[in-house]
């Protein structure tokens, strides 16, 4: 009998004693990795909390701030029969600057389509500041009935303002 | 194991720190946000309560058709009177005031003068000042002698 001997290459996976070390090596890799993985997702939860909070409160501190008075006349409205135009007043008394082209106006519940609108500041500027008085000239296609009627004059920010008027 | 679980509690204590101290810098800047707008809030609430005027008479000067409007701050707050809005009859019409002083003080009387051509008809006045305050009067004006 002839023993032949058997060729073998040693490798790193055949060394017994680096068994443990590459099992905790993985072991740490893994932790290190979902770690990582919740850290980020926590991260950007709190993240979009925070951010959202801020902007609330900006929103919130506007909303606060803001105050519009419609100082129209209740009893005299004024109509020009001509154009078929209501005039409705309405004054910044809060103490942020509105823009006029974000405002909604409602009258008896109805929405009044910017193409039916004329809004015009007194003062001829472009933001509507603490003070000014805004003009409102709402296009109608036949006259109000007579009686009682609600208009509503609502910001960018969702403050509102609302006046029954008679015609 | 005891290695891998230090290094994922510190992983966790750090970020826990830098995640709690970004959102009470966060929170603390919206909470001052909120605060600072309800006391503004609450000073246009205490300068409307503490707000009134009174449209004291009118007076009709015929010769040049001025309507001059005796009003007085019944008020305790200094108002504007460049701030302030006339609506003769539903419209707003320009106005100019004597004294021409444009702050405005408690118990202090200022005529307004607004053009009005209609005679001596009656008439409705509406006046409102800076914040939203309101008086009106109806009625036939006074003549001037």
């Amino acid at each position: 009998m002839s023993f032949k001997k058997k060729l073998h290459i040693c490798t790193f996976a055949d060394d017994r004693r680096a068994e443990t070390a590459i099992t905790h090596m993985i072991f740490f890799i893994t932790a290190i990795l979902i770690a990582m993985t919740v850290v980020a997702i926590m991260t950007s939860n709190v993240q979009s909390l925070t951010s959202s909070s801020a902007s609330s409160s900006k929103v919130l501190s506007e909303q606060l701030k803001t105050d519009i008075t419609i100082i129209s006349d209740p009893e005299l409205i004024p109509y020009e029969a001509t154009t078929k135009e209501y005039t409705f007043y309405a004054k910044n008394t809060g103490r942020t600057e509105l823009d006029t082209e974000y405002m909604d106006i409602l009258i008896d519940g109805l929405y009044v389509y910017p193409d039916d609108l004329d809004i015009s500041l007194f003062d001829q500027d472009v933001l509507w500041r603490p003070g000014y008085l805004l003009m409102i000239n709402v296009t109608v296609p036949e006259e109000l009935s007579d009686g009682d009627h609600r208009l509503l004059i609502a910001a960018e920010n969702g403050k509102s303002d609302s006046m029954d008027f008679r015609i | 194991m005891g290695f891998e679980t230090t290094v994922v509690i510190s992983i966790f204590f750090i970020s826990a720190l830098v995640l709690g101290t970004h959102s009470y810098a966060v929170m603390s800047t919206s909470n001052d946000i909120v605060t600072d707008a309800e006391d503004v809030k609450y000073n246009m609430q205490y300068q409307k309560l503490n707000s009134a005027i009174e449209i004291d008479s009118m007076i009709l000067d015929n010769t040049n058709s001025t309507l001059n409007l005796n009003i007085i701050n019944n008020g305790n707050i200094v108002l504007d009177s460049d701030e302030m809005s006339i609506l003769l009859d539903g419209r707003v019409i320009s106005y100019t005031y004597t004294p021409n002083n444009k702050k405005w003080y408690p118990d202090e009387t200022k005529i307004f003068s607004v053009t009005d051509d209609s005679g001596n008809t009656e008439k409705r006045v509406k006046v409102v000042t800076d914040i939203g305050i309101i008086a009106y009067r109806t009625g036939l004006p006074d003549i001037s002698a």
